[in-house]
């Protein structure tokens, strides 16, 4: 049994790929296993044929086999309009990210044997209030009350800042991870940490470098054998597969191949099998790694900081395991980038650093950490020249980066003559017209003293505290007359009711048996791996599988853990 | 909250280093913590951005650059500054003896008053920080200067800070900045001439203060970043992109300044209202176009120093009653100049020379209508009619040599001339003192 947790409050990252659930053990944040025993759990949810739920590592092996009822990478859409099609039903990204969330709290209360009913939960940077509101959303349908939504780069800084709180240095962590790039520069001193400045860029990640080896793998079947894979959809996702792994590969091996047995392009069926060397691959990846620059340099800018005067280059995320990523963080830093965290695991530690704060946790209490705020605020204004008028340039009142909690405050005029009234619509963006930023909420001042355009002044003032909520003073100026405005109903909020009908949605559906997860996950992954064998192993495989199904039957515990051991070593040991 | 109130929230004395402010802010969030004292905290990173950012200025100002990473041993005690080696962030102009802004000190230094060059210093490089301390040294260090402290602040330091403040979209603080600062040249009096940059640095501070707070935020900073930069053609590409993405704003942005701002006007608004030029470019504006940052920079010189004769002629004016051409009662401090008066015709038909060295300027004769110009301000200071008169002269005669000039455009410009001429040559009557 795990000890005794001294905190209920967990800490979850939910990622594109993969999700993890941590808490503070010992004063340590530890990752808990999934009802297989891993670590990372897949954000994936699949339909079985008789209407099972199923999440996590099984439905992550049925992407190949039964890619029509499978759902992934749904986070992309979270706070958007797209369903998924699941075969039986469609589901939104917020319903899939509830069941994702439901089974890593079944899982958390597992291992740590009491109910677990709040959670700090992590987000990208680049999020915005409307997808902060949707991951919200779907803890509390999962039934999870959501204490905090945080920036991965912050959770990830937070991390290694327990890590190292009783050091003094400066540190950048570099997070890479499967779509993303985030780049956040701390400090730490005496147990405080404080984030100074960070950047990042929302469309650069681990998944770039699969795309442009899987471009350029394609581009040479092409001209080997004309005919474009690019057509057939499913040729491609198995190219893109067998690349993903063979970039796996090169972080350990100078070498490798790319190999695709009965690759089907349509009209004519061929066989695929490339040398790849590591020199060759990073020629291909050379324009991104360029790409990668750019964010580091801007963040030690913004930080004030030489790069020699870093003490520590932190690496996160899956995607830092490549050698070349490595290689330009320590050209740029003049050091050697340390990976005192595992990549992988860093930011739902960093959860659970948070959450243990939260819960005001003994083995935190000498911590402080400071966060930033993840986007400019403002408010709408308007130009009038003469007749013409603009409306909806937007001025921003918190800038991003901003320490949190903060206030601050801006003066706008009228602009028309014996103008009344002025309305205060609060924006959350980067972009200079209003129309690009999302509406977050609006007031509109009345009874102004009646005055020439442009002399009656208005104060508005924004307090923004740690829990993303936006208090707005409005002081009209010459008069005592101030209004506030508190934005809590976010873009997408739902209701009480609507939160308990979707719970109860959710209840009602069947989730796969806990207990019979790690035989499901054994029977999808080997059969996922059966198309993509050959000749003899093929047929090793399906004779293991064959005999674990048939042990199955048995229903003698014995005789199944024995054979899905077997069938788990014989997929290791092909993949 | 004050300098002095951030000190005692972060517990330390005005000669904290950076690290030991630092720390002191640290252990101070210790105290108040975020998630705990909200109110606490948001106080104690006020104080922290206020001390760190004074900090920040010493501590550049003050080491050579380029910046040596020194270890220096603990406890440090950073010396107050007392002098600063010539701190002119620009180049000094080819006649660098024209710079004749800081004076010599009339009356020995009070050693009680704050040294305002170094405050002014510390409000150019406290605005990139904060623009508040910024605004705040900068009105501290003039207010020293007209008291009476020396060493007298550097104009185009003075100017900077309005422009950065402009830059880092705080108009309203910059147009406060821009109202101490005139009054300071108002008050101090000293010189006529300035070196071309510092006169465009003058242009961009005055009208980029003088235009609305209305005008779009991003319009306002890049004019002001391309004043800091010395990089108008950068600008004015920039401008083109808005426009094309935007051509409302930037066109509200071209009426505002066309308003507002008569030189910004001629440097980006016709930039902004018509950008792209479908009918073939006035010769004005096609000379704009292609005028590199040195033309543009001699133009706006010439510009100034044109304005400069307007407002002399004007002031003559005013002290002098129109219809009723007589000597007036000197201010103390001009007493031992003579008097002087202006006919009635001639104050605002003068007004047209500072038009007239434009024009010139524009059509290719910078250097020397920039000359004239200035010759015609030296001539009024001296109260030298027959300066007025030769300068006009020449004026004139390089209006008439320049072929390019089409009537259209220069309007009746030569005919001005000629009334000015006329009109000088009449009215303008010297009383030399010294005279019988």
């Amino acid at each position: 049994m795990p000890p005794e947790p001294q905190s209920t409050l967990i800490g979850i990252d939910l990622g594109t790929t993969y999700s993890l659930v941590a808490v503070l053990l010992d004063g340590v944040p530890t990752v808990l296993p999934n009802a297989i025993g891993e670590h990372l759990t897949p954000s994936a949810v699949s339909l079985t044929d008789n209407g099972d739920v199923l999440v996590g590592p099984p439905a992550r092996a049925r992407v190949t086999t039964h890619p029509g009822r499978t759902a992934t990478a749904f986070k992309r859409d979270m706070g958007g309009e797209r369903r998924y099609d699941l075969g039986l039903k469609q589901y939104s990204p917020v319903e899939l990210s509830a069941m994702v969330l439901k089974v890593l709290k079944r899982d958390a209360e597992a291992a740590l044997g009491c109910p677990v009913t709040e959670a700090v939960i992590t987000v990208p940077a680049y999020f915005g209030e409307a997808q902060r509101q949707a991951t919200r959303n779907a803890g509390e349908i999962a039934g999870l009350r959501v204490e905090r939504i945080i920036n991965e780069p912050t959770a990830a800084a937070m991390a290694y800042g327990l890590h190292a709180k009783d050091q003094e240095l400066q540190a950048v962590v570099l997070d890479l991870g499967g779509g993303t790039f985030d780049v956040t520069v701390l400090e730490i001193i005496e147990g405080v940490i404080e984030i100074q400045s960070s950047a990042g860029d929302a469309r650069l990640g681990g998944e770039d470098f699969v795309d442009r080896l899987a471009e350029h793998t394609a581009k040479h079947i092409q001209e080997a054998h004309r005919i474009d894979p690019r057509d057939t959809p499913r040729a491609f996702a198995r190219i893109r597969e067998a690349c993903e792994l063979a970039k796996r590969r090169l972080t350990l091996a100078t070498q490798t191949r790319i190999v695709l047995p009965g690759l089907d392009l349509g009209r004519k069926v061929v066989d695929i099998d490339l040398d790849l060397d590591r020199d060759a691959a990073e020629a291909i990846w050379q324009p991104i790694l360029d790409r990668l620059k750019a964010p580091m340099l801007r963040a030690l800018r913004d930080a004030d900081l030489r790069p020699e005067q870093v003490d520590e280059v932190i690496l996160v995320g899956g995607a830092t395991r490549m050698p070349c990523v490595v290689r330009l963080a320590a050209s740029l830093f003049g050091k050697m980038p340390s990976r005192t965290l595992p990549p992988d695991e860093a930011v739902a530690m960093g959860a659970a650093v948070q959450a243990a704060l939260k819960s005001g946790h003994e083995s935190v209490e000498d911590i402080v950490i400071t966060d930033v705020a993840p986007f400019t605020l403002g408010i709408s204004t308007t130009t009038s020249i003469g007749s013409q008028r603009v409306e909806g340039i937007f001025a921003p009142i918190i800038d991003r980066g901003t320490v949190i909690p903060c206030s601050r405050s801006k003066h706008f005029f009228t602009v028309e003559d014996l103008q009344r009234a002025i309305t205060v619509e609060v924006h959350q963006g980067e972009h200079a017209m209003c129309r690009d930023n999302t509406l977050l909420g609006h007031y509109t001042l009345a009874d102004l003293p009646a005055k020439p355009g442009g002399e009656q002044g208005v104060e508005v003032r924004f307090t923004y505290d740690l829990n993303g909520l936006i208090e707005v003073e409005m002081h009209i100026i010459g008069t005592e007359r101030r209004e506030h405005l508190l934005i809590e109903q976010a873009p997408g909020k739902l209701s009480e009711e609507q939160i308990a009908q979707a719970r109860a949605a959710m209840e009602a559906l069947k989730f796969h048996p806990r207990d019979s997860l790690p035989n499901t996950t054994a029977i999808h992954r080997g059969e996922a791996l059966y198309i993509e064998l050959t000749g003899e192993a093929r047929e090793r495989l399906g004779v293991t599988l064959a005999g674990f199904r048939a042990a199955l039957e048995t229903e003698d515990e014995h005789e199944i853990n024995l054979h899905r051991t077997l069938l788990n070593q014989l997929i290791s040991s092909y993949s | 909250m004050t300098y002095e109130e951030a000190l005692a929230v972060l517990e330390i004395d005005s000669g904290a280093d950076k690290k030991s402010a630092r720390r002191a802010y640290l252990r101070a969030v210790k105290r108040h913590k975020p998630e705990s004292d909200p109110a606490g905290f948001q106080r104690v990173r006020e104080a922290w951005e206020l001390i760190g950012a004074q900090i920040e200025w010493r501590r550049q100002w003050q080491s050579p650059a380029p910046v040596q990473p020194v270890e220096l041993p603990e406890p440090v005690e950073l010396p107050e500054p007392v002098e600063l080696p010539e701190p002119l962030p620009w180049e000094p102009p080819e006649e660098s003896s024209d710079e004749v802004w800081r004076v010599e000190p009339e009356q020995a230094p009070e050693p009680a008053l704050p040294n305002p060059q170094i405050l002014v210093e510390h409000a150019l490089q406290g605005v990139r920080v904060s623009p508040e301390i910024g605004l705040d040294c900068l009105e501290r260090g003039l207010a020293a200067a007209a008291q009476g402290a020396t060493p007298l602040p550097v104009l185009s330091t003075i100017l900077h800070t309005v422009i950065e403040l402009h830059a880092r979209g705080e108009p309203e603080l910059g147009v406060r900045a821009w109202g101490a600062a005139r009054q300071w040249f108002e008050s101090s009096g000293t010189g006529t001439r300035l070196s071309d940059q510092t006169a465009i640095s003058l242009v961009f501070a005055r009208e980029l203060s003088d235009l609305p707070l209305q005008l779009h935020d991003g319009i306002r900073r890049r004019i002001a970043t391309a004043a800091l930069d010395q990089d108008l053609a950068g600008a004015q590409q920039d401008l083109l992109d808005l426009y094309r993405t935007t051509p409302h704003v930037t066109l509200d942005a071209a009426a505002l300044i066309e308003a507002h701002a008569p030189n910004l006007h001629g440097i980006f608004g016709r930039f902004l209202r018509d950008p792209i030029g479908d009918a073939a470019p006035p010769p004005r504006k096609k000379e704009q176009q292609d005028s590199s940052w040195a033309e543009s920079s001699v133009f706006v010189y010439a510009a100034i120093v044109a304005l400069t004769v307007m407002l002399r002629v004007c002031a003559i004016s005013e002290r002098a009653p129109p219809l009723e051409p007589a000597t007036f009662e000197m201010p103390e401090r001009l007493e031992s100049r003579p008097a002087w008066s202006l006919g009635e015709d001639i104050p605002h038909r003068a007004i047209s020379v500072p038009q007239m060295a434009l024009c010139l300027s524009d059509l290719g004769h910078p250097l020397q209508a920039c000359e004239y110009a200035s010759d015609m301000a030296d001539a009024l200071d001296r109260y030298d009619c027959d300066g007025v008169r030769s300068t006009l002269e020449r004026l004139e005669a390089l209006a008439e040599q320049t072929p390019v000039i089409p009537d259209s455009y220069l309007g009746d410009t030569r005919q001005q001339v000629a009334q000015i001429r006329t009109a000088v040559a009449q009215s303008c009557v010297l009383e030399d003192p010294s005279a019988p």
